[in-house]
């Protein structure tokens, strides 16, 4: 069991070891970040390698005085999930008809609030904060995208996301 | 805007998650730094957001692991490649000087892989020390908010000051008070306090129509305010040398300094 710092230090010596570790302790939770943005298995995996890739890559660039571990290789995974589905659509859209490139955004970017699968615990929230955590944290809209795709003032955006993060925190006791 | 409201603003939430601009997310640092709640709470948003991905983790293809750990090698090694394809280029010369550049060659390779090891050794030399450097930033960050706050207090109005002189044979110690009645704060500075045995320690005693009132022990060496036990009033505070921990009434004959208000 190693410390985020240990995990660092190790990571920066190009250690086998520490491969092994992030993959075993994290490969899962990313695979989940990824799978939420890209339901196909196959793609889901190309996003967490190339995300494993730039975390090894980039190790030196992450500060521990500006967050978690954790949280820098979150968003590494979700900027790239969020990066192929630009480049999916962009390749779709200047290759195939129009027919496929709907069926494509249906898949990537639909708003289907379809509480299916997710975390049995966030299905406690209040459903108005579960839709903007659902199309922030799990589908990658940026906060204005956000605003412009549920049609709410960013403010409203930002409250419901907080008191959805509040309730989760109470939920997990991490108040 | 207070911290609190920073902290309601869900500007905290939308920085863990990476998507506020430069100028936004260093002024959540800053605040970060400024207030310690605030760095408290950024550190329970971003266990929430983990403990979420935890739970909607899907597991990946057996396989993958070691196809990326492939990836991760070769673009390692990828700046390495290219020394080695020079070397593979030698066509193969007559016999003794063949026996000559292979020594010559191995003794290279030694020389080489020992400057390696060195060079590796110096770089895992620099990431501690980078890191240790990164936690004197946060330790310097953190001595320099406390500067802040004294200096608030310095230039306080509301803070009355009272100056503690030496009971003899003390003369030369100093201490200086102060004192908010209405916030019932009491911070303390001090000079030449002579170090005490380690089973004694000073007391700070508020002194009210004759009763006296525990205001809390000082830490050696104190150069910054130190915050003491919140007092509502008093007519004088004095300083006695007690036991390690304190006591509840003060021992007059060890008296240290004092100073009416």
């Amino acid at each position: 069991m190693y410390s985020e710092s240990e995990l660092v230090l190790h990571i920066k010596a190009r250690d086998k070891i520490a491969f092994d570790y992030l993959y075993k302790q994290y490969s899962a939770a990313l695979m989940g970040v990824a799978s939420r943005i890209h339901p196909k298995p196959e793609i889901a995996e190309e996003v967490l390698q190339e995300s494993f890739m730039k975390i090894w890559k980039n190790i030196e660039s992450y500060d521990p005085t500006k967050g978690r571990l954790f949280t820098w290789m979150l968003n590494i995974t979700r900027n790239t999930a969020i990066d192929f589905t630009r480049l999916k659509n962009y390749n779709y859209s200047n290759h195939i008809d129009d027919k496929l490139v709907d069926t494509v955004d249906n898949e990537t970017s639909s708003l289907n609030i379809d509480t299916l699968d997710l975390p049995e615990i966030i299905k406690n929230l209040n459903p108005e904060h579960l839709q903007v955590l659902q199309i922030i944290y799990f589908k990658g809209f940026t906060h204005s995208e956000a605003a412009e795709e549920l049609g709410l003032p960013l403010g409203t955006i930002k409250t419901r996301l907080r008191a959805a993060i509040t309730k989760l925190r109470l939920l997990y006791n991490h108040v | 805007m207070s911290s609190q409201e920073f902290i309601q603003s869900g500007q905290l939430e939308l920085y863990v998650l990476g998507h506020l601009d430069k100028a936004e997310m260093l002024e959540v640092e800053r605040m970060a730094l400024q207030f310690p709640e605030v760095k408290v709470e950024l550190e329970k948003i971003e266990l929430s957001f983990e403990k979420l991905a935890i739970e909607n983790a899907v597991t990946p293809n057996n396989e993958l692991k070691n196809k990326i750990w492939d990836e991760i090698q070769k673009a390692d090694s990828l700046h390495f490649t290219e020394a080695e394809s020079e070397t593979k280029q030698s066509t193969l010369p007559s016999s003794s000087i063949f026996k000559w550049l292979s020594v010559l060659a191995i003794s290279s390779a030694l020389i080489l892989a020992y400057q390696n090891s060195l060079i590796k050794s110096k770089a895992q030399d620099l990431q501690k020390n980078t890191i240790i450097l990164q936690d004197s930033i946060v330790a310097l960050n953190k001595a320099l908010t406390a500067c802040q706050t004294d200096k608030k207090i310095l230039f306080d109005k509301s803070y009355q000051i009272i100056e503690l002189k030496g009971v003899k044979p003390n003369i030369l110690a100093q201490a200086r008070i102060y004192f908010n009645p209405q916030k019932t704060d009491v911070r303390i500075a001090i000079q030449d306090f002579p170090p005490l045995p380690p089973n004694q320690q000073y007391q700070l005693w508020a002194l009210k129509n004759g009763q006296a009132i525990d205001a809390g022990m000082i830490n050696i060496p104190g150069q910054d305010l130190q915050n003491m036990k919140n007092i509502a009033s008093a007519d004088a505070f004095a300083i006695t040398i007690e036991k390690l921990g304190g006591v509840t009434s003060p021992t007059m004959s060890s008296l240290f300094v004092m100073g009416a208000l």
